[in-house]
């Protein structure tokens, strides 16, 4: 195990983890930057349910290229058919050129980003503490995944169900729903000739 | 994308007392979610909560939607607004004035948004076509209708030559385009209040096909041929398709329709507008495209 870190949860329960995995969250890896001691960090806003899921996330994509926002290439030295052991490529050989030609490292992209949509699939309830926790700890790919889970369960749901999901409160006065209606009333209307 | 460290520490940095949970969904947040939305649910999301109002209403969410050259498209809109008031709607403001139809060439054209998908539509009247033979009264005449978006439709009572061609010069966002002819034949009017169709001057289009043709300025061509049968409802013949690569550059456009055999004289035919839709949203009558050599 390399270097690890120690997250504390809101509720109090300490998470260790290699640097790898932590450092997916920017704002983890700024924190741990700054003169940190005890290499422990706490993050009182993240309980443990959903940290220990943020964590999961992040532990497969520990040594993984950003494939969702970067849509990256992926380096030979992280190429799972040739292990490191293509030391010999220059990084300047561009990375492009090898994963368009390594069927390896397309396989390895295509199989996390189906563990991905498998990942926001399940317990649509949690999809919106997963986007917060994305966005607050600042972890690209995550957020990638999120928001994109999140507008699936949007879609096709009625205004009940999506509240219920992304524990909304329906907080308009009844003025102002009259109003929402009367500004989006050119959707309503097409011009159909 | 993500908050600054110091609130990993709470909300507005409030002393001591740290909140747990980590709170609303902020709104940036909720508009990265509805950018991947469509405009209608868009708009019913944005009836959910004040942020979700809030998210629907961002620049960020409805630039995704607007065709490429909004902007070029925006200003053909010479229109009641003011210069300045058009230079101030965000872009949510832009995309509902671009569904509403933009005339131009003095009104014989129109184009629009389409509301659902974002995609660019034209109507192109009657009155915008070179049709032979239209200033004989022999020939043609103009009818007043409400079944047609310009309320005008040439009606044709019988000819030898049968040619009707057109041209627009456009800037259609990048995308494939479908090119349809509205024709109605036989003359609807109404009887007590119910609509009739007046079949008396209709022939002559069962002895050849009528030929559609359609091409670019960058050398695409559409040719095909069509039996026109259908009487008593306007049908929308697709002429063929074409593909716009650049946004930001004019595409000109030719189109013809023609029965040019001169053994047999055809007529009762009414000729309401073409039509340009993004491919897929309207299916007229599809007819096998015929390869003329």
């Amino acid at each position: 195990m390399g270097k690890t870190i120690k997250l504390i949860s809101g509720d109090g329960e300490m998470f260790e983890v290699e640097e790898a995995v932590a450092f997916q969250s920017n704002i983890i890896k700024s924190l741990a930057d700054e003169d940190n001691a005890d290499d422990c960090i706490p993050l009182p806003r993240v309980d443990s349910q959903i940290l220990s899921k943020v964590l999961e996330f992040c532990r497969k994509h520990a040594n993984s290229p950003s494939v969702h926002t970067k849509f990256a290439a992926i380096p030979s030295e992280l190429c799972p058919k040739h292990d490191g052991s293509a030391a010999g490529a220059s990084s300047s050989e561009s990375s492009s050129a090898h994963s368009e030609t390594c069927r390896a490292c397309y396989d390895a992209v295509m199989k996390l980003v189906q563990w991905d949509l498998e990942f926001v699939k399940v317990d649509l309830d949690l999809i919106h503490h997963l986007l917060k926790a994305a966005n607050y700890l600042d972890i690209e790919d995550l957020m990638f995944m999120a928001v994109e889970g999140a507008a699936n369960a949007i879609r096709g749901n009625n205004p009940e169900e999506i509240r219920k999901l992304f524990d909304l409160e329906n907080d308009f006065t009844p003025e102002e729903e009259k109003e929402i209606l009367k500004e989006y009333s050119w959707l309503d209307d097409p011009f159909e000739p | 994308m993500g908050v600054g460290v110091s609130s990993v520490m709470g909300p507005d940095g409030e002393a001591g007392g740290l909140p747990t949970g980590l709170g609303d969904l902020p709104e940036n947040c909720v508009a990265a979610v509805l950018a991947y939305l469509e405009p209608l649910e868009i708009c019913r999301a944005a009836r959910l909560s004040r942020t979700f109002r809030g998210a629907s209403s961002s620049d960020s969410v409805w630039e995704t939607k607007l065709p490429r050259n909004y902007r070029h498209l925006l200003a053909l809109a010479t229109d009641e607004e003011n210069p300045y008031k058009k230079s101030r709607l965000c872009k949510k403001e832009i995309y509902a004035r671009l569904c509403r139809p933009v005339p131009l060439d003095g009104g014989t054209k129109e184009f629009w948004l389409e509301r659902t998908s974002g995609g660019i539509c034209m109507s192109i009247s009657s009155r915008a076509l070179l049709i032979t033979g239209i200033d004989d009264r022999r020939y043609w005449s103009y009818l007043t209708t409400e079944e047609s978006g310009f309320h005008s439709v040439a009606y044709l009572h019988q000819t030898w030559w049968f040619e009707v061609d057109g041209e627009v010069d456009f800037c259609f966002p990048a995308g494939s385009y479908s090119l349809f002819f509205r024709l109605h034949l036989g003359r609807a009017t109404k009887r007590l209040g119910r609509r009739i169709c007046i079949t008396e001057h209709i022939h002559g289009w069962d002895i050849k096909p009528v030929r559609f043709q359609l091409s670019t300025s960058d050398g695409q061509l559409a040719q095909s041929k069509c039996y026109l049968d259908k009487i008593g409802s306007w049908i929308l013949y697709h002429a063929g398709d074409f593909v716009v690569e650049n946004s930001d550059v004019p595409t000109n456009l030719k189109f013809s329709m023609k029965q040019i055999d001169c053994t047999h004289t055809k007529g009762g035919l009414c000729v309401d507008s073409v039509f340009i839709y993004p491919k897929g949203f309207r299916q007229g009558k599809i007819f096998a495209a015929d390869l003329m050599t």
